[in-house]
């Protein structure tokens, strides 16, 4: 011990630590990470003050200046009505995050509780709970949310609606199996022994030991959201004009992609730029928040 | 071992009849009263519409209609669609769907090839620059959306470059754009797999035999390395076929192939409810059949599952 002089120190990291501290430490060291975190904040606090930015309207026509490319007034161009392109990106990301959100955030709870529920009580409940879960996996996801988004009204709750639909039983079995496995330990035992209710051992002890992967599912879960709603979108029964989408507003330019591009070409980037970083973050986050990939 | 085999067939067929349970009744969510649509704008006596409900069995109870769905089903009979007036489901499909179980195939082989190479490449190069960038472009891969994708393959390769057409599907040239587009997720998927299965495979005892008993490398590598790594890979392939089958949705409409997921697309304009129904079954019939038999595949080449179930 008295050779630790020699070794390398690392200055940052914190002699006692905990878990969320510790995942902490580990994601700033993930490049790709930050750098999608960075840019993941800077994106939700650009699209939230948006009203305030003074940006033109998203819905605004100049016929006077349609397909034009960037320019100082419009920096991204103007479309096929000559809208504000920047503007439009701008507030179709705030829808797309808004549903993308929504939606995670519905799934979390709704699939959580389900999981927490089949996993803890085991028995009928759990044979029903995972019998509907199990049928929902015999649809490929993007097949069953064209389906049900083709069936109900359109609208954005109708949308938000189809994307829960499609992501609870993920989360679901995710939990469940994350229960299965916590609830034999003696802690839980130890918690039922000094009289704890079966409510609170499962929201105050099981819960919280299975919070890493559900994070991780979080952030990788709001990608696959934002990429299903810009499919529907661009399909033409996800979000519909006037409101701006990524996804609407690629498909309107694909009929000028041989004259004026960029029509499709930013709103494409954007859409790719917000997946990747939901996807690279998620990634540093399972790297950072797994226990067995820690070295010491 | 044949238990393994008679628990998978019985959970294969109660998610066929779940699905198909939960299809038929969120399609009669739609709005709109059947006869009404498909006679469109044409006025109809109340006579003529209770007529035509009796002979479509609209008039029954709808648990009544499922079982009435589910029997002509299984004959092929999807009744009729709602827009090409008294033209049988089926017919409207099919030409469509050979269409694109040539091309899907095509994409399907493509991405496992591509997954092959790269995810084996970038396990023994571990570490090292081209694994990282193997697996930057790997995770880029996974986030690009299909259909955005698309929309800068054809700007650069047909439109600046002037060198792939754009649309249809008549020759080998048609191909490129719109497999390598519907590749591109499942080969980074794979890819990112098969390298976490590689690495736990390429440091065991049996690899170290083969190495000392002096065979060359290459044999190492592919024989006996990528022969165990791809196994675990193999249960995401019903995933990969599923992500296909409902890409082609976008797919079919960037590059205007008159495939099934085309069609779909526009029943779905033209409200035609039979049809949009009719493909959610199929092709989630499709989609459990491939997983049915990648669970057989997978038990067979691994007698540990077989045992534990």
């Amino acid at each position: 011990m008295a050779q630790n002089s020699i070794l390398p120190v690392t200055p940052r990291q914190p002699a006692a630590s905990n878990l969320w501290l510790d995942a902490w430490y580990r994601l700033q060291k993930n490049r790709a990470a930050v750098v999608s975190f960075v840019f993941l904040l800077a994106l939700i606090l650009f699209v939230t003050l948006a009203p305030l930015l003074g940006l033109p309207s998203p819905t605004e026509q100049d016929f006077g200046r349609m397909n034009e490319g960037p320019a100082p007034d419009h920096i991204f161009g103007t479309d096929e009505l000559g809208r504000d392109m920047l503007s439009r990106i701008v507030f179709g990301g705030q829808v797309s995050l808004l549903v993308g959100l929504g939606v995670q955030i519905s799934v979390a709870v709704i699939g959580m509780l389900l999981g927490l529920i089949a996993g803890y009580y085991g028995g009928m409940i759990d044979t029903t709970i995972m019998r509907v879960v199990d049928t929902m996996y015999a649809f490929p996801p993007f097949l069953f949310a064209v389906f049900m988004a083709a069936i109900l009204p359109p609208s954005v709750w109708s949308i938000v609606l189809v994307l829960v639909l499609v992501g609870w039983p993920w989360e679901a079995r995710v939990t469940r199996g994350l229960v299965l496995a916590l609830k034999e330990r003696e802690f839980i035992t130890a918690a039922r022994v000094v009289g704890a209710s079966n409510w609170r051992i499962m929201l105050k002890h099981i819960l919280p030991n299975s919070l890493s992967p559900i994070i991780v599912g979080f952030s990788i879960g709001i990608a696959g959201t934002i990429m299903a709603e810009a499919g529907l979108s661009f399909l033409g029964i996800g979000i519909r004009p006037p409101t701006p989408s990524w996804g609407g507003m690629i498909d309107k330019g694909r009929q000028y992609l041989q004259v004026y591009p960029h029509l499709s070409v930013f709103p494409s980037i954007a859409l790719a730029l917000t997946v990747l970083a939901f996807n690279f973050l998620g990634d540093g986050l399972r790297d950072a928040l797994d226990p067995r990939m820690r070295k010491d | 071992m044949s238990r393994f085999f008679i628990q998978r067939i019985i959970a294969t067929l109660f998610s066929l009849f779940g699905a198909t349970l939960i299809a038929f009744f969120a399609s009669r969510l739609a709005p709109g009263d059947p006869i009404r649509l498909m006679m469109g704008d044409q006025n109809v006596s109340p006579q003529v519409v209770q007529r035509l409900q009796a002979q479509y069995g609209l008039d029954q109870p709808i648990p009544v209609q499922y079982v009435y769905f589910l029997r002509n089903a299984l004959t092929g009979d999807f009744g009729t669609s709602y827009y090409y007036i008294g033209k049988p489901v089926l017919q409207v499909i099919a030409p469509g769907a050979l269409v694109s179980l040539q091309w899907e195939s095509v994409a399907l082989v493509i991405a496992v090839a591509l997954a092959l190479i790269f995810g084996t490449l970038s396990a023994i190069r571990h570490n090292t620059w081209l694994d990282n960038a193997v697996m930057f472009v790997a995770l880029s891969g996974i986030s690009i959306p299909s259909f955005a994708l698309a929309t800068f393959l054809i700007v650069v390769f047909s439109l600046k470059l002037d060198l792939l057409p754009v649309a249809g599907l008549t020759t080998p040239a048609h191909y490129v754009l719109p497999c390598l587009t519907m590749a591109a997720q499942p080969a980074a998927l794979l890819a990112r797999l098969l390298r976490a299965s590689m690495l736990e495979v390429i440091n065991q005892e049996f690899i170290i035999t083969a190495r000392a008993k002096g065979l060359r490398e290459t044999v190492v590598i592919v024989r006996h390395a990528l022969k165990n790594a791809m196994l675990p890979t193999l249960t995401v392939l019903g995933i990969i076929v599923g992500r296909i089958l409902a890409g082609a949705f976008l797919i079919e409409t960037v590059f205007s192939i008159p495939g099934i997921g085309r069609i779909g697309v526009q029943a779905v304009i033209q409200r035609d409810y039979p049809v949009i129904l009719a493909i959610t079954v199929l092709l989630s019939v499709v989609f459990l059949l491939v997983t049915f038999i990648v669970d057989l595949m997978y038990g067979l080449l691994d007698p540990r599952i077989r045992y534990n179930s």
